[in-house]
């Protein structure tokens, strides 16, 4: 099960809503022994060691050997630029692998000029000039055109490092991130390979992705195959905005969608109006609480610090698991790759 | 030599274009001969790479210095590599623009944003490796 939490624009709460799910959740799968949901196709066990995976592998990612993690919930920070949930969570780390990305080199000896890898890179990542070959490595996606269709074989690939992938343990939680190395711009491959590992985690049975803010190509990579996918919003004509991008970019993924509005008792009924007339699910109305902000302030999560939020995000949780259980269904069949 | 300049039409009477990548046209002047031709530029509606494109459409073209008003880093490596001059900020028509160069008025372009790296060198032996330069290292590739 993947529940992605997102939003059109950053500053929404959507790390804090995160990494509270995901600690409620966790809290009480291990705590009082009542799963998050008792939807049949749950795959919680009653906080026991979860049976096998319960996940479907939906991305080419194997299971990170002797990743040194149990299984259960998985927290993934997927804002590879700019990752935060570790602040609030400060886990031990585990272990850390390195992304790459294949991208070509020319051997000159075998090149002949012919200019075919530029006619096929999409990207200008490579391009030919009478006689000079050009590598634009930041722009190369890795697709590999160029060294499949060149002639002569002169195309060689290398990994060029990207970024990396952290996992570790807090709470009680399976934690991962990404982060992209610095001056580098492609975060999609990082946050693919990032989203590979936490998944393919032995017996991660529930995925929880903070996806980065915006609607652009790191966000829709992180939101990509969720069961159900958490935009987090404010009741203000900016959060309505931003919602409506948000809407259409889990639309597009056909990512079954549900609100949560943050800060709900400042503002106006717009959100709540749009989500009446798009028929999208509000599943918690979160009230301003100044002992929240201090603890966010502070670098602390509110489940476990301010009573009463606990239950609240839990509640969320359940809510959250019964929906995404209702259309998984629907979700197997949107595999990709 | 033959100059391209980027401009808004198809004439040596169209007004320059400032842009490069995304010109709609370049009118090419060869300065021996006198002779000109117009390219309607490909890349105009390039998703990206509109640069690199145009850079290696003139380059094969036997370009040999290049008249515009802006133009991106990574172009300007593409230029810089085959040798092309490359002449910016350059306004009111395509053939003042070309007068004002055989004129020798035109300053080259020295101190560019060059962020992308050279890939290869020029012909024979083996090319390195596109290089990671930190800021540092390109900025020392500036002339
Ligand atoms: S396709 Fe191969 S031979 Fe042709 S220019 Fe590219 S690297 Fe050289
Ligand atoms: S691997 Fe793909 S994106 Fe990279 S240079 Fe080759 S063709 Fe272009």
């Amino acid at each position: 099960m993947i529940l992605s939490v997102a939003s059109g624009k950053g500053g929404t709460g959507k790390t804090t809503v995160a990494v509270n799910l995901a600690l409620a959740l966790g809290r009480s799968s291990r705590g009082s022994g009542v799963p998050p949901s008792n939807d049949g196709s749950s795959p919680r066990n009653n906080g026991h060691p979860p049976r096998g995976s319960g996940l479907p592998l939906r991305e080419h990612g194997q299971p990170p050997r002797g990743s040194g993690l149990p299984p259960g919930i998985v927290l993934v920070d997927a804002d590879v630029e700019e990752p935060n949930c570790h602040l609030f969570l400060r886990p031990r780390w585990k272990g850390r692998e390195t992304i790459t990305l294949p991208v070509p080199e020319v051997d000159l000896e075998r090149c002949d000029y012919c200019g075919r890898c530029a006619d096929v890179c999409a990207y200008s990542a490579i391009t030919v000039i009478r006689d000079v070959v050009l590598l634009f490595p930041e722009l190369c996606h890795g697709c590999g055109g160029c060294s499949l269709l060149c002639p002569r074989g002169a195309v060689a690939e290398r990994p060029r490092p990207l970024g990396s992938v952290r996992w570790g343990r807090a709470e009680g939680l399976s934690f991962y991130h990404g982060e992209l190395d610095p001056g580098q711009a492609l975060a999609p491959p990082v946050t693919r390979a990032l989203k590979a590992r936490a998944l393919g985690a032995r017996g991660a049975d529930l995925v929880i992705v903070d996806a980065p803010p915006g609607t652009s190509c790191p966000a829709v990579e992180a939101v990509r195959g969720s069961d159900l996918c958490l935009l987090v919003t404010e009741p203000t004509p900016f959060g309505l905005s931003d919602l409506t991008l948000a809407v259409e970019m889990t639309a597009k993924l056909d990512v079954p969608t549900a609100v949560v509005i943050n800060r709900a008792d400042a503002g106006d009924d717009r959100v709540d109006r749009f989500c009446g007339e798009r028929d999208l699910p509000v599943l918690a109305r979160l009230p301003f609480d100044r002992r929240v902000a201090e603890t966010y302030a502070r670098g602390r999560p509110a489940v476990g610090a301010v009573p009463g939020w606990e239950e609240r995000f839990r509640e969320l949780g359940e809510r959250a698991l019964g929906l995404a259980a209702a259309s998984r269904g629907r979700g197997e069949k949107r595999c990709r790759t | 030599m033959k100059v391209a300049v980027s401009a808004q039409g198809p004439d040596l009477d169209s007004p320059v274009d400032s842009r490069f990548g995304r010109a709609p046209y370049f009118v090419i002047v060869d300065l021996e001969t006198g002779n000109h031709e117009t390219l309607a530029n490909p890349n105009v509606g390039a998703a990206q790479g509109a640069g690199i494109q145009t850079a290696r459409l003139l380059g094969n073209r036997g370009v040999g210095a290049v008249l515009t008003g802006n133009i991106g880093p990574n172009p300007v490596s593409a230029l810089r590599a085959t040798g092309t001059e490359i002449h910016l900020g350059i306004s009111g028509t395509v053939s003042q623009a070309v007068e004002a160069f055989r004129r020798g008025e035109l300053e080259p372009c020295s101190g560019p944003t060059v962020e992308a790296h050279f890939g290869l060198g020029r012909g024979g032996g083996r090319g390195q490796g596109p290089r990671e330069a930190g800021r540092g290292g390109r900025r020392g590739r500036r002339t």
